[in-house]
């Protein structure tokens, strides 16, 4: 019975365009996000034991989706006027401290001073300097300035700076969710990027190419649910035949 | 699908983004307004393969796994705290604070709130008073005899009395300034309260070091501008638009499902 590849086949075709779906509406949704990067899914041709071996071809290959493929392209800058708002213009990561004290890295600049004078995230996370420790600056001091180079200078005395870390492999990281990565074990190296005061990185979802992707995803997936239907037809064919 | 839960919380973010953005046009004259700006985050993911784990066919390594995001929150609303431009009033009860620095106000619950709008008067008592009648504080009081007053730039207030040649100070202004300023709560009415998010209140004569300076007869407009805000209207809407037609999308998906028989 060479109809039950056919099922699988379509069934597991529309398992993954659902998932890649779910990929396309969460880049749309966050196309709004500071320091978003878009996600993408890494289909591949997978070996597979047929649903139904006997007398049937041997050389079926179904998709899998084995992977995300992240881009880590640059996201718009744009100017906030925000003097305490900053932007990474290329690689790497602001350093923050997580809630468990761990090491968390984003591309969200959106800072601002604690009650105490530590630089705090949009979640009141610390952001961190190079060394690993929070950032105080002085609560009554003059609006800091902040170079290209992430050194934070108050009426011309460096006061701290802010640490950016670079990855190998920055695709690799995690996202756990609230515009945070997980390095996930992965050493920072030495960053290579510009800091820009003023301004912050908008998100990299490029809404034509999603909508297209989208149109596409759902045109196969009423292709794959053909597939299915027309097995079931034909099966059904067959038992109303043979059963006469 | 999750798809339709994602997008709802992508029209949700763009809806607060429409709210966020028309309050700054509809303040776009209010004296002393701050315009906002709504923060957006992703949200959690949920680990369908760990990065490392194999895959059950072949046994090779999965480099990356797969992450599925689902969608997006306001994370904040916060507030621009730039310099409105400042515009002559001729009034000289207006002041503008050039620079950090809010002007302290009574409150009648006995609170000090904080402002920027500097637009004040003086009420039956010869009190200086918001436009609201709180008084400013610390309190003073204009004699009536008064003919005229003069405002310096570091708060010094002296009226000249009638008949008088040499000006008389009868009070001097002091303006508090935050470490966070975009933490005060906002209370409507141009007022501001102090949170644990902005700090406390660190009161000095205008003119000191890290404070604003007085200008009398200025007032600070609001810092919203008008093309920046209706181009974010544009983008917000058209994200909405893209949200929804993910729902629309999805939505044939799973009645393509449901045809099945």
């Amino acid at each position: 019975m060479a109809m039950d590849n056919a099922l699988m086949l379509g069934l597991q075709t529309q398992r993954v365009l659902q998932r890649r779906m779910d990929i396309a509406a969460n880049n749309l949704a966050n196309v709004a996000t500071t320091g978003f990067k878009a996600d993408g899914i890494w289909l591949q041709e997978a070996d597979s034991t047929n649903a139904h071996a006997e007398e049937a071809p041997t050389n079926i290959r179904f998709v899998r989706d084995m992977g995300l493929v992240r881009n880590m392209q640059q996201g718009p800058i744009a100017m906030t006027g925000n003097p305490l708002d900053v932007a990474i213009e290329g690689e790497g990561f602001f350093m923050v401290q997580g809630p468990n004290g761990q090491t968390l890295y984003t591309r969200d600049g959106a800072f601002s001073l604690a009650g105490d004078g530590r630089l705090v995230t949009s979640d009141g996370y610390p952001v961190l300097s190079g060394g690993g420790a929070p950032i105080v600056l002085d609560p009554q001091g003059e609006t800091p300035s902040i170079g290209r180079d992430g050194a934070i200078r108050v009426a011309g005395v460096e006061a701290g700076r802010i640490g950016v870390a670079s990855f190998a492999a920055p695709a690799a990281l995690q996202k756990v969710g609230d515009n945070l990565w997980d390095a996930e074990g992965q050493r920072a190296g030495e960053f290579e990027g510009v800091v820009v005061q003023g301004a912050l990185e908008g998100s990299n979802v490029r809404p034509v190419v999603e909508l297209t992707r989208l149109i596409e995803i759902s045109r196969a997936y009423q292709s794959a649910a053909k597939i299915v239907s027309n097995t079931d037809d034909l099966r059904q064919r067959a038992i109303q035949q043979l059963g006469r | 699908m999750r798809a339709l839960s994602i997008a709802a919380s992508g029209m949700q973010a763009q809806q607060t983004n429409v709210d966020v953005i028309s309050h700054n046009i509809a303040n776009m004259n209010t004296t002393g307004y701050k315009r906002q700006r709504a923060e957006f985050q992703d949200m959690l993911y949920q680990n369908i393969e760990r990065p490392g784990s194999t895959s059950s066919a072949s046994g090779a390594i999965l480099p990356m796994g797969i992450q599925l995001g689902v969608g997006v929150q306001t994370d904040a609303v916060g507030r621009i705290t730039s310099q409105g431009s400042i515009t002559v009033s001729d009034n000289p009860y207006d002041v503008a604070i050039s620079g950090r620095g809010y002007l302290q106000i009574a409150l009648p619950s006995g609170q000090t709130g904080y402002t920027r709008a500097g637009n004040l008067a003086v009420n039956g008592d010869g009190s200086i008073v918001t436009s609201d009648g709180y008084l400013l504080e610390p309190s003073i009081t204009v004699p009536a005899e008064a003919t005229g007053i003069q405002i310096t730039r570091d708060g010094v207030v002296e009226v000249t009395m009638q008949g008088q040649v040499e000006p008389q100070q009868i009070g001097q202004i002091e303006i508090a300034t935050f470490i966070n300023p975009p933490g005060l709560e906002a209370i409507g009415d141009n007022l501001f309260l102090e949170t644990p998010a902005s700090g406390a209140p660190n009161t000095s004569t205008p003119g000191s070091p890290g404070f604003g300076t007085i200008m009398q007869g200025f007032l600070e407009l609001s810092n919203v501008n008008a093309v920046e805000e209706i181009s974010s209207l544009i983008v917000a809407q058209r994200a909405y638009e893209m949200n929804a037609r993910v729902i629309t999308a999805a939505d044939e998906m799973l009645q393509s499902t449901t045809q099945l028989r």
